[in-house]
């Protein structure tokens, strides 16, 4: 029996029995992306039978090569469901990118019939060496041929027409951030950067500009683009430290923040109770803190491309496939057919910071989301309300960029709230005004906060210098409807506010130099004498 | 001798082949759509300055109702064979961040111009499905280019991600009997010979009507239609 199956095995096709294995789950048993897992993936998996594919080294319009497939059959994309599979041999992997061009035979037919097949592979040329004259002259270019429009003046994803991009799929699509290096799908290297605009991502609202932009200016751009972050995330930080300055800046331009030392913390979404956040809108946060023994400065700041105000209507929220757009309506004619949506509102953009109450011990940190009853927690919590000032361009965007910049800068107060759990937040009446200021500059917030070490109120964090001092992040982006527990945290890391350095420290450790060096004198001459008459002794022993 | 070569020419266009007309209408009330918000970009609304914002053009009504940007060819009754290609390019621009005209039709291996006369990025989607789709970003250091589709396809939709409410229709046919009506409704299909032909009429929103009319030899025959709301 078994041999019967065996030989059965080896009879069917490889490529067919590796894809039902491990691809149909998400691309579906036909191909055509529909799979078990398909509503719980996004981005949706790839439909094979459009043969439209994203990730190609061909031109625009034209069928990837096979060893592009391989390739993220391989390598996995990153920032996608999509998962490495380089645990399968290269002889299966290349018989499951043969059995997935059977879904597509009709479109490879087609172009073969039409002379696009095989595909033509985009030039590419030779990557120049990076200088920063070409990095200056490849944002010229980013400027010049709208790549602002939707990734935005300093490359975070907010331009203004970010917000409103869909993919094939008629699902939303944010544009790359930019300054997330390791989070471009198609790779870092100068040459993935160069491909991706060169290609074009099929399927996608990223247009080919082979035709419309030299190649010397596609390489200054994709220096440009490099240039502005790394490839790889950068490591978590264990704690973020404060030094002791003899004042606290009073705001957040004040050149004592250049010298105070950065963390990152990275964000997630919260899982653990419904609604669940499968699409993290922040996904990490940079942090530094300044302490003068008596109050502390923290200074965050972490990407949001969308500036939100609750109640605003979302940009391309509403379903524009079914609205007319009829300024006037006549009810009885056409009501019942227009089936119109209310547009989509936005929520606030929101930030908070949270501590275990009272005085945190280091190996005791609250129930990450929001506490509990017995091991509640501090927020302090920022609500964009609204009141931060809008701020007119500097001149060097004024000149036809002016649409591309977002800034927005005001004093703000936070919060201090008490949670024993997600559901049970109450804001302290007897709190301590936590005083702030919120600076949104082309896709990023800055937010600075300060607040007395330590306060009346036992239901706030008590700050002690010297102490590790759990400290958690809470980010929510109004744009996505992130709010109350649907938002992205961090987990527990800890805030240390360095302990001052104690004077006598400088005497105790010059006395013991001192002394230390009295010791070894007296050894060294020790040493000698000894080896002096070692001579003797041993003439003595001799004879 | 020139004219009079020029007149047997245009005779036997005009009076050797039949000839379907007609004019579309729109059966109801009539309503108007909004204006277009294009504060997103400035070169967009700079178009506009002083004047009326443009307005969508999935319903573009003219006097009486007549109905615009309807694509109309014969759906039926045509002979099998190939028929020559024109020579001069179909063509769609982007102009005040509108597409110019809505609705276009080409034929089968016609060359197809897009152009850009704004001074601001578009990106041309095409997003065709039995032709080969493309997306060409056309920044203001590409005003042209030339495109071609090899198989009939009505229609395929083409949309600018950059503004999203640029949105317009090619209708690619495999023969030359095809119009697209103006604001006042009319179409007119020229050069048949005598047949029973179906005549199909297309909206981006309403879908497709179609007719059946005879015609004899060198006839010329009348054939309208009318879309209104349907009924959920």
């Amino acid at each position: 029996m078994s041999a019967i199956l065996f030989f059965f095995m080896l009879q069917s096709d490889l490529g067919a029995t590796t894809y039902d294995k491990y691809c149909a789950q998400c691309h579906g048993e036909q191909g055509d992306g529909q799979g078990i897992a398909t509503e719980f993936v996004m981005p949706r998996p790839r439909n094979f039978t459009t043969g439209v594919f994203k990730f190609r080294s061909t031109q625009s319009g034209q069928l990837p090569l096979e060893s592009d497939l391989e390739k993220v059959v391989r390598e996995g994309i990153r920032g996608t469901s999509m998962p490495s599979f380089a645990q399968l041999g290269e002889s299966e992997i290349k018989a499951v990118v043969a059995h997935i061009q059977g879904y597509y035979q009709a479109v490879i037919d087609r172009d073969k019939e039409e002379g696009f097949y095989p595909p033509k592979v985009a030039e590419m040329g030779n990557p120049p060496k990076v200088t920063d004259a070409l990095i200056t002259h490849g944002r010229e270019v980013y400027l010049q041929s709208g790549c602002g429009d939707c990734h935005g003046y300093e490359g975070r994803a907010d331009g203004p027409s970010s917000l409103t991009l869909k993919d094939d799929y008629d699902e939303s699509i944010l544009p790359a951030n930019l300054n997330r290096g390791w989070e471009f799908r198609a790779g870092h290297e100068l040459t993935d950067i160069f491909r991706a605009f060169t290609t074009g991502l099929s399927g996608t609202p990223m247009a080919s500009f082979a035709d419309a932009i030299p190649a010397d200016d596609r390489w200054a751009l994709a220096s440009y683009v490099q240039s502005l972050s790394v490839g790889e995330e950068p490591t978590a930080s264990a704690q973020v430290s404060a030094s002791i300055v003899d004042q606290l800046p009073e705001s957040m331009d004040d050149p004592l923040w250049d010298s105070a030392p950065e963390a990152y913390f990275p964000l997630t979404g919260q899982m653990m109770w419904a609604p669940v956040n499968h699409q993290p809108g922040v996904r990490s946060v940079t942090v530094k803190a300044l302490h003068d023994q008596s109050s502390v400065a923290l200074l965050v700041s972490w990407d949001d491309p969308s500036f939100s105000v609750a109640g605003a209507e979302a940009p391309g929220g509403a379903d524009e496939e079914d609205d007319w757009g009829f300024e006037t309506e006549e009810e009885d004619d056409f009501g019942d057919f227009f089936d119109e949506e209310p547009a989509a509102q936005v929520d606030a953009d929101q930030f908070a910071i949270q501590f275990p109450s009272g005085f945190p011990a280091p190996n005791e940190r609250p129930y990450i989301v929001m506490g509990d009853g017995s091991n509640p927690v501090n927020l302090w919590r920022w609500v964009q309300d609204g009141s931060l000032a809008s701020q007119q361009a500097p001149a060097e965007a004024q000149s036809g960029h002016a649409n591309l910049w977002t800034e927005y800068k005001g004093n703000v107060s936070l919060s201090s709230e008490l949670a024993k759990g997600r559901n049970q937040i109450s804001a302290l009446s007897d709190g301590t005004p936590l005083k702030g200021s919120v600076h949104y500059l082309n896709g990023r917030y800055h937010l600075m906060v300060t607040r007395t070490l330590l306060t009346d109120s036992e239901d706030e964090v008590q700050l002690e210098v010297g102490k590790f001092l759990p400290i958690l992040f809470w980010a929510w982006d109004g744009h996505r409807n992130e709010k109350e527990a649907m938002g992205n945290l961090s987990a527990w890391f800890f805030l240390r506010l360095e302990q001052p350095v104690d004077r006598s420290v400088y005497v105790k450790t010059a006395g013991a130099a001192f002394l230390t060096a009295i010791l070894l004198l007296w050894a060294i001459r020790a040493a000698r004498d000894s080896s002096r008459q070692e001579p003797s002794e041993v003439v003595e022993s001799a004879t | 001798m020139k004219l009079t070569a020029f007149l047997l020419v245009f005779l036997s266009i005009t009076s050797l082949a039949g000839e379907i007309t007609g004019v579309v209408k729109w059966d109801g009330n009539a309503p108007k759509m909004k204006p277009l918000k294009m504060d997103a970009d400035p070169v967009c609304s700079a178009a506009y300055s002083g004047g009326e914002m443009a307005r969508a053009e999935t319903l573009v009504l003219g006097e009486g109702n007549t109905m615009a940007h309807i694509f109309v060819r014969i759906s039926k009754g045509l002979p099998d064979k190939k028929w020559p290609t024109p020579s001069e390019p179909a063509e769609m621009d982007q102009k005040g961040c509108m597409y110019s005209p809505h609705v276009v039709g080409v034929m089968v291996d016609q060359d197809f111009k897009f152009v850009n006369s704004d001074d601001t990025l578009h990106n041309v989607n095409v997003k065709a499905t039995v032709n080969r789709g493309f997306n060409l970003g056309m920044p203001t250091s590409m005003r042209e280019s030339m495109q071609k589709f090899s198989r009939e396809e009505l229609m395929i939709e083409v949309k600018c991600n950059v503004h999203p409410w640029m949105k317009s229709y090619i209708g690619v046919s495999s023969h030359p009997f095809f119009a697209v009506t103006g604001e006042d409704g009319k179409y007119t299909i020229s050069g048949l010979d005598a047949g029973t032909y179906e005549v199909e009429v297309w909206h981006e929103k309403l879908g497709t009507q179609t007719q059946s009319v005879t015609i004899g030899q060198d006839e010329s025959k009348s054939l309208d239609f009318s879309f209104s709301m349907p009924s959920k």
